[in-house]
């Protein structure tokens, strides 16, 4: 979740920009909450022995892609990403902890990928879907399986909007599924959900994968749990910078964005607060 | 239940859907209890709203040591269930039809375990609170109560999506949803929340998906599965005055030719919520 399209194209724009410092420090605490939540860096009893390269699609500031080089030495990570700032913070991070095992580019991920064929054992796409045009899907699927080796895996993990019990951020949700609609990157016919995680799976499919598996994940926010404050802040930031993504999609003013936001604050300080945030992963193999 | 809940429970078509629900429910949650539940402490469970006894009946045959009793309002259900139960010979289940929107007829402490699924499409919304206080009362100390609750189902078909719509927004007019969001049903984040209030405690959480996509495994059994859920819940969309019978009738028909689309995508998330009596 962590590009952005230029805006000329006018089409698949990350609807917060890309080389923001506050984005940046969400995404480093998101990508390490994601990770637990998701119970751990691989899909349970997946074989790594035969993974040896190892990509990550949209990487942000490389929080997966350095839990992995770190957890498997002997393995060798790339991450790319559109951010200039988020590939640098995490080369310099790579760096500085002695990971040699990882590697960041930039490198647009709705463009052919920079990568030659059977490059990778494991390719990894999470939350991409903030950038992705719905019809951009199938076209980086498909670049995903030219640079997978046969027996490789692809592991695609997206999200929908949060429930909860606060009515002004339900409200916020609900704005944010029908901006996503009219933006062309939603997936649901109604646009009162994002719909993308429907999707995965068939678009797995449609791009050649086999023994394609699904698994749910979930991030307990509500007031009182482990993840409360965490989320809260992430919701802060998250929500504050796509402010002007759902005035431009003409879903209200900056005023009455701002005045629902600053309530959807206030409710999920409550002691009441309960909100339940769900995603999910899809992957499969690529033929032998 | 029998007043509350939006199909007729004594309908043999609803029962042979919940039969499959049951079984395919199970497998989605990745059996029939949590993975870190340890069971050497428990030898007697409730099942609340068991319908056709399927979970009941699962869980006596893998555990003969174990006593099952399932409670439902049907008395079809219950019936079908203790003969079901019969010819497996699972001696070990019981089955009692029972209302559980009043007291639950069992004395304090009775169970070690007690397994309450799928229930909020009959549970008013001010009723979870006084129905979690009966279950905490037969609860015995130290032991567990697990909630599993589902949320909308989130497809590619406009007119199962439409369906969808409706049924969130008659479950808001009865007074069942629990989302401030008349499109969502938003039950399962105050599962955590209603197991605290009652005084349970440990409680965890564990997320579960049902795909029922073209081409996936559980597409067939979940395109029977709505084509008799949907055409059970009609009259409750006449009742809530959400559509006219033509029009939800017409809303049907394209949905079932949605669902059997080649490109037909859905998935249905679950929560199980479980905690703790205090010893």
């Amino acid at each position: 979740m962590a590009e952005a399209q230029e805006t000329s194209q006018g089409d698949g724009t990350y609807f917060i920009e890309a080389e923001n410092a506050a984005e940046m420090a969400r995404l480093i605490n998101q990508d390490r909450i994601l990770t637990r939540c998701m119970g751990g860096l691989f899909p349970p009893r997946l074989d790594l022995t035969g993974i040896h390269d190892i990509l990550d699609i949209a990487c942000g500031p490389g929080g997966w892609a350095m839990d992995v080089a770190r957890a498997y030495p002997d393995k060798r990570v790339t991450g790319i990403d559109i951010s200039q700032i988020m590939t640098e913070f995490a080369r310099y991070q790579a760096k500085s902890q002695g990971l040699h095992n990882a590697h960041f580019v930039v490198m647009n991920a709705l463009k052919p990928l920079d990568f030659p064929d059977n490059s990778f054992d494991f390719v990894n796409a999470r939350f991409i879907s903030g950038f992705m045009p719905k019809q951009a899907w199938s076209a980086l699927t498909r670049e995903c399986l030219r640079i997978l080796r046969p027996g490789g895996v692809i592991r695609l993990t997206e999200f929908e909007t949060t429930i909860s019990n606060s009515y002004a951020s339900e409200k916020l949700g609900e704005m944010f599924a029908r901006a996503l609609q009219k933006a062309g990157q939603s997936f649901s016919p109604t646009g009162w959900q994002f719909g993308i995680t429907p999707a995965l799976g068939r678009l797995l499919r449609d791009a050649g994968c086999q023994s394609i598996q699904p698994m749910a994940h979930v991030i307990d926010w509500s007031a009182g749990t482990a993840e409360h404050l965490s989320q809260y802040q992430n919701a802060m930031v998250f929500l504050k910078l796509s402010q002007p993504f759902l005035v431009k999609m003409g879903m209200a003013t900056l005023d009455e964005v701002e005045s629902i936001y600053q309530q959807a604050l206030e409710e999920m300080m409550a002691p009441d607060y309960c909100a339940l945030w769900y995603f999910f992963s899809a992957w499969g193999e690529k033929p032998r | 239940m029998a007043e509350a809940y939006f199909i007729d429970a004594e309908n043999a078509a609803e029962m042979a859907r919940l039969v499959n629900q049951d079984r395919i429910t199970t497998r989605c949650m990745g059996g029939l209890f949590p993975p870190q539940l340890a069971l050497s402490n428990v030898h007697t469970i409730l099942d609340i709203a068991c319908g056709p006894g399927g979970w009941v009946i699962d869980v006596a045959q893998a555990y003969p040591d174990k006593q099952v009793t399932g409670i439902d309002v049907s008395q079809l259900m219950v019936a079908y269930a203790a003969e079901l139960a019969k010819i497996h010979e699972a001696r070990n289940a019981s089955f009692q039809v029972a209302n559980i929107l009043q007291p639950l007829p069992f004395p304090d402490h009775a169970f070690d375990l007690i397994n309450a699924r799928l229930i909020s499409s009959f549970m008013p919304q001010t009723m979870w609170r006084q129905f979690l206080q009966e279950c905490l009362r037969i609860t015995r100390p130290g032991g567990i109560i697990r909630l599993t609750e589902p949320e909308r189902t989130i497809s590619n078909s406009p007119a199962v999506e439409q369906l969808n719509d409706f049924l969130a927004r008659a479950m808001h007019k009865a007074g069942q949803s629990l989302s401030p969001n008349e499109l969502q049903f938003g039950v399962t984040p105050h599962l955590r929340r209603f197991l605290r209030d009652a005084g349970y405690q440990n409680i965890q959480v564990a997320s579960h998906v049902l795909e029922s996509s073209a081409g996936s495994e559980e597409h067939l059994s979940q395109y029977q599965n709505s084509m008799v859920f949907f055409k059970l819940l009609q009259p409750f969309f006449v009742r809530t005055a959400i559509a006219t019978q033509e029009e939800v009738e017409v809303l049907y028909q394209r949905a079932l030719e949605q669902m059997m689309a080649p490109d037909y995508c859905a998935l249905w998330y679950l929560l199980s919520a479980w905690g703790e009596k205090p010893r």
